[in-house]
């Protein structure tokens, strides 16, 4: 079987030891590092996410097939800084003030990342100020916010304010989820867009940035 | 009728003569000390408000305090509970780690409260065997005794004290044998032990039943005779589904907690019931809940999916009780108006009243931000729709 359909196989399959060896051998046949993210590594993760969305698989499944993948990511994160291709969008994410829960987020991250996404991730009990400068500090595509509590959420509408009064809110698009976030609070609030579940947040963030 | 004699009715799936109430029996059907502190103000029992360090909690992770029994006595609250004493070999309160007060829990985690947030939970550092990589580990680790002495210390007393008219819960030191894989592990290594690695998760999961087992023995022994509930707490849904898929709760999950809900009800009488408190989404396994010997269903979010109130009465209504629904706390309680308040808890009580096998309280916890004007507006509409 070629390699490249073979290691697109061996993500979907949650083969992590696989996925790396296969992505050398991509390498060494000469594959560029862009043409086996395009080629294998992203079209493995977009059929995760839709066999996610499905009910196929559940997160146990998504999180081993990203865990593949992320492996081989870092394996060719550096031909791919060298290559300068560009990623399909620059996102920064995080959980917002007060709220430790980061899984959910996490996922999101590597199913961005997956899906092409330069992703910083500032982790959990983001301050709007912290938002506010990973924006600043670099050229944002994307602002990705989570929470899973009641309490936290509210905290949202906070950062969205911050970017606001810092200059940036029309220069990005703000995407929203967490277990209480629904899209009626995404709308009250002003975000672009809410997603319920990592495979679909994928989407939003490719719909978001066709608007940009 | 007695409160005891009430809350038994409903659970034996008949009707007495008003829905019973729960407010803090158990540490998830209770009230956060920011939102009591408040309502006790709206209510004008200053003297009840305590300093912060005064104040006495069932639950520190989670903030939940210990009601007044001024409170429930005028709540009617007919479910009175208990949790197990603090093992012997407790260091005490909250510690410090740099900023972050610190818990750490029954079997060695770490709970963080940075400044500002109102609960303790885990992030990295939390985990004690996220670096465990193999079952033969496992044994070294310094496992708790979850059925130390300590725990057993003045509990009879306190199950006393609460009083014999009223139906009495008893919970775990830790929370369920899945919930801890998580807690334990971290979250990602656990999920990934469950897909890459599942004769580890359950090795694991087997060391965190036989404990959870020795406790429960060890309890029921001592005040079995005096308890009606046991609460055993194990989050197995999210927002939309299950964490896991059926197939594998079925497979890996369940025969673990058949053998702790079943090693249960042996030292159980026949008038005592097991609660399962779980988010999220478990519409898909509550077949499979009921025939391990889950009695009743706590905390019934309906926000969650396929869980609406009126189908899960319909479908399951007749072998689980429910001990939630109340009123949905990820909205109405927190965000909307009395009226709103007011109208949920008519319509959940619609939907799960009839026929028994049904306990108000809300859906999980009372959260800091809930407004005093719509606790009161939930309990002057339980008042209202009570009476069978």
């Amino acid at each position: 079987m070629e390699v490249l359909e073979d290691l697109k196989l061996r993500v979907i399959g949650m083969e992590v030891e696989k996925t790396m060896k296969l992505t050398q051998r991509a390498l060494d046949t000469g594959y560029s590092a862009e043409k086996i993210l395009t080629n294998a590594l992203i079209p493995a993760m977009a059929v995760v996410g839709e066999q996610y969305e499905r009910g196929e698989k559940y997160v146990p499944e998504m999180l081993l097939s990203a865990h593949a993948m992320k492996g081989a990511i870092e394996l060719l994160r550096p031909l791919l800084a060298e290559s300068g291709m560009k990623p399909k969008g620059r996102v920064v994410i995080g959980t917002v003030e007060g709220d430790l829960h980061d899984i959910g987020q996490n996922l999101v991250s590597m199913m961005l990342e997956g899906a092409g996404f330069n992703v910083s991730n500032l982790g959990t009990d983001t301050s709007a100020g912290r938002f506010v400068q990973a924006i600043k500090e670099n050229e944002i595509d994307l602002v990705g916010m989570s929470s899973m509590l009641t309490t936290t959420m509210v905290q949202m509408p906070e950062v969205i304010r911050a970017l606001d009064a810092n200059g940036l809110r029309d220069k990005l698009k703000v995407m929203v989820g967490g277990a209480p976030v629904t899209q009626e609070y995404a709308d009250e609030i002003g975000a672009d867009g809410y997603a319920p579940n990592a495979a679909s947040a994928v989407k939003l963030a490719e719909r978001l940035m066709v608007k940009t | 009728m007695t409160s005891k004699e009430r809350v038994l009715t409903a659970l034996e799936h008949r009707e007495p003569d008003r829905i019973p109430y729960d407010l803090g029996a158990t540490v998830d059907t209770g009230i956060h000390y920011v939102s009591y502190k408040n309502l006790l103000h709206y209510m004008g029992k200053e003297h009840l408000i305590k300093e912060k360090e005064e104040i006495q909690f069932i639950d520190l992770v989670q903030g939940m305090v210990r009601v007044d029994k001024e409170i429930v006595d005028e709540f009617r609250v007919d479910a009175r509970g208990t949790v197990p004493s603090h093992s012997s070999t407790w260091k005490g309160l909250v510690k410090k780690e740099g900023d972050d007060e610190v818990i750490i829990d029954g079997l060695g985690a770490k709970w963080f409260r940075p400044p500002g947030c109102y609960y303790f939970d885990q992030k990295e550092g939390s985990y004690p065997l996220a670096g465990m990589t193999s079952v033969e580990e496992i044994e070294d680790y310094d496992w708790p005794n979850l059925a130390d002495p300590g725990r057993l210390k003045g509990l009879k007393e306190k199950i006393e004290e609460l009083g014999e008219d009223y139906a009495i819960a008893i919970g775990g030191p830790v929370g369920g044998i899945f919930a801890l894989g998580f807690r334990m592990r971290g979250y990602t290594n656990f999920y990934l032990d469950l897909a890459r690695n599942p004769s580890f998760a359950c090795s694991l999961m087997d060391k965190f039943t036989e404990l959870e087992i020795q406790y429960w023995d060890a309890v029921l022994s001592e005040v079995g005779e005096l308890v009606n509930i046991i609460v055993y707490e194990d989050d197995l849904g999210q927002q939309d589904r299950t964490l896991i898929s059926p197939e594998m709760y079925r497979k890996l999950v369940k025969p673990r907690h058949k053998r702790i809900f079943s090693s249960i009800k042996q030292k159980i009488s026949d008038s005592s019931y097991i609660l399962l408190h779980s988010d999220g989404s478990i519409y898909d396994i509550i077949p499979d809940l009921i025939e391990i010997g889950v009695d009743i269903l706590n905390p019934v979010q309906v926000s969650a999916a396929k869980m609406d109130s009126k189908r899960l009465k319909k479908e399951f209504g007749d072998v689980l009780a429910f001990w939630g629904g109340g009123v949905d706390t990820q909205g109405v309680l927190s965000f909307g108006t009395p009226d709103q308040v007011r109208d949920e808890v008519k319509r959940r009580i619609e939907d799960l009243a009839p026929g028994g096998g049904y306990v108000f309280t809300t859906i999980h916890n009372i959260q800091p931000e809930v407004p005093p004007a719509n606790i009161m507006a939930m309990w002057e509409a339980l008042q209202k729709y009570q009476e069978y």
